[in-house]
């Protein structure tokens, strides 16, 4: 990827979980694909408004803080319906599956994303950041380009079978703002309620406290390479899977800096 | 389907009564009831059975016949008969007490064995729950066209309150538990939530609740059709988009996707459904109807054929009863019957 693709931002360090952030300025971009599934039609123009986002999935290490720092459950469910033990955390120790510390937690309700987003100071981006992060400005299909190729990112295609490293796929895969893994590895939890398109943030698809689907972002290791687009999106109508992870954001007029990024472009 | 005992010609309900197994109080009482006209839905539960019976027994005879169908149509039946499942006792507690408390046995083992299943609540259809394994409730996906067992799409319709995966249940010789499948709006048995991992025995009169569709695990009945009159229309139900299909009493039906490419149609075109199209095959089952019953038939289909969860196989005829689901492919359809809407047959005047 060449440099002039990448957008001029800055990064921050966010003190609460120590976790990199990646500054994405306001402005318009193009959301969602004519080309593709019904509900990512029409492509159309929307404005969000500066922000920040985690440059990096929540990893089992850092929700592993939050727990020990919250008493807040661990991800441990007993079902037969599914294959949790890969995944699966040791109850009593509370400690997530060995070897997978840098990797992304799963098993997490968008209730559990909440928490943890709020324990850090932050909160879950809406889809609009959110495939604004991956996607820049200009359209593309993957956030690399519009061609797929095979070593940028965790997808059923990669063959791992399983969750990766949060930064396995660093820099070849980042989207032009420099924002790592956001897609394959895992499916991200986003604030916003699944609905039709155009996306108008006004119209009560944004409100926590409304009732429905949340929308997932991002392709993981069990799909295939068609739900790793930018604008690829799945309804969330369920609790949670081994596949299914978050980031956070945080818009930038809540930030207040501190240190050798005082002054900082646009900001 | 309403319970019958309120229409039924007074000699049929008398021998129904008597075979019916149940004690000489219980069985006073019903018989009262009916008099009174104070029947209730409970009574036509413990009797459908020997209802079928007393009814059955008023039709001819069917004349043998030698062909390969009509063979495959008797093994057919023959495995449905010979699945045995003795419905356990009920107890006392689940049931209503008119008056004097019941003497509780469990009915005598039938010729039509007991069907257990779930049925909707103000629904165009039943839920017919398999003996032995798993059923899947939850919806249609329209992004990969996989579906589960059982769809209930258009019960949910404009709720979006059924996730894809919702729930699950599992029988074991005719004992049946379910369990919520980490659903978003969860699964309630009898207004209780069910906790992840939790597994709920079922008993006969449980309501369960998936978002907004309310479901009573009860007995299902078994088919009531007269050759030479029918009672009852069967129908096959899309459970996408909520169409029907209304199933001749004789023949037989192939339902498949039409593809005017090859310049085929099948008689029941479910290509004409936009979003189950593509996975159902051309030529996907057959359903043949005799002597007032239907069987279904895999005709060889990439996907394969379900009914309530299991696959059939190309060769065998599998016999259809109300709630039967048929999963093709990934396309949902219920199998079930209703009144028709035909005057009622010469056996039942001149009482």
């Amino acid at each position: 990827m060449s440099q002039n693709e990448r957008e001029t931002g800055h990064t921050i360090i966010w003190k609460p979980d120590g976790k990199e952030m990646i500054y994405i300025p306001a402005g318009s971009f193009i959301m969602g694909s004519d080309e593709s599934r019904d509900n990512e039609r029409p492509a159309h123009t929307v404005y969000v408004a500066a922000f920040y986002i985690d440059r990096y999935p929540v990893t089992n290490e850092e929700y592993k803080r939050f727990v020990d720092a919250t008493g807040y459950p661990v991800p441990y469910y007993e079902v037969e319906w599914a294959n949790l033990e890969e995944y699966n955390w040791d109850p009593e120790t509370r400690t997530p599956p060995p070897g997978k510390e840098r990797h992304p937690v799963v098993l997490v309700r968008w209730e559990d994303a909440q928490a943890y987003a709020a324990w850090a100071g932050k909160r879950l981006p809406t889809e609009a950041e959110w495939e604004r992060a991956a996607r820049g400005t200009d359209g593309r299909r993957w956030p690399w380009g519009n061609e797929f190729l095979l070593e940028r990112c965790n997808t059923r295609e990669t063959g791992i079978n399983g969750t990766a490293p949060v930064d396995q796929y660093s820099p070849q895969g980042d989207s032009p703002a420099g924002v790592a893994d956001m897609v394959g590895n895992v499916w991200e939890w986003t604030s916003s309620l699944f609905r039709h398109y155009p996306y108008d943030p006004n119209d009560g698809r944004e409100s926590l406290k409304a009732v429905g689907w949340r929308v997932l972002r991002g392709g993981s290791w069990l799909n295939d390479l068609d739900r790793a687009r930018c604008t690829a999106r799945l309804d969330g109508d369920f609790l949670f899977f081994s596949n299914v992870g978050f980031r956070c954001a945080i818009s930038a007029s809540e930030v207040r800096l501190i240190g050798e990024n005082k002054s900082s472009p646009g900001f | 389907m309403k319970y019958q005992c309120r229409d039924c010609p007074k000699t049929i309900r008398d021998r129904c009564i008597q075979e019916s197994g149940e004690s000489p109080s219980v069985k006073t009482m019903m018989r009262r009831a009916f008099e009174a006209g104070t029947d209730t839905q409970w009574m036509w539960d413990r009797l459908q059975m020997s209802c079928l019976r007393a009814r059955q027994d008023q039709q001819k005879p069917a004349s043998p016949r030698r062909s390969l169908l009509s063979q495959r149509l008797q093994e057919a039946q023959k495995r449905a008969e010979t699945v045995e499942i003795s419905p356990p006792p009920l107890p006392p507690s689940s049931l209503p007490t008119p008056g004097e408390l019941p003497d509780l046995q469990p009915p005598t083992a039938t010729r039509m064995p007991a069907r257990y299943g779930l049925i909707l609540r103000g629904g165009q259809h039943r839920v017919a729950l398999p003996p032995e394994g798993e059923l899947v409730l939850g919806r249609f996906d329209l992004a990969t066209r996989i579906s589960p067992d059982v769809d209930l799409t258009y019960d949910d319709r404009g709720n979006y309150a059924i996730s894809r995966r919702h729930a699950r249940i599992t029988g074991r010789s005719g004992q049946y538990e379910i369990e919520d499948m980490g659903s978003t709006n969860g699964t309630y048995v009898n207004g209780r939530r069910l906790g992840i991992g939790q597994k709920m025995p079922l008993r006969l009169g449980d309501r369960i609740s998936l978002g907004n569709c309310e479901f009573t695990y009860a007995i299902l009945p078994d088919l009531m059709i007269t050759p030479g009159g029918s009672l009852t229309q069967a129908y096959l139900w899309v459970a996408f988009t909520g169409q029907r299909f209304l199933l001749p009493s004789y023949g037989e039906v192939v339902v498949g996707r039409g593809d005017p490419v090859v310049g085929l149609f099948p008689d029941i075109d479910l290509g004409t459904i936009r979003e189950v199209a593509r996975v159902v095959a051309r030529r996907h089952v057959k359903i043949i109807a005799r002597e007032g019953r239907h069987y279904v038939q895999d005709l060889g289909s990439a996907d394969g054929t379900r009914l309530n969860g299991v696959r059939i196989s190309i060769d065998n005829l599998q016999i259809l009863g109300p709630g039967d689901h048929l999963w093709l492919g990934g396309c949902v359809l219920a199998y079930d019957v209703e009144e028709a809407l035909e005057p009622k047959p010469a056996w039942t005047t001149g009482h």
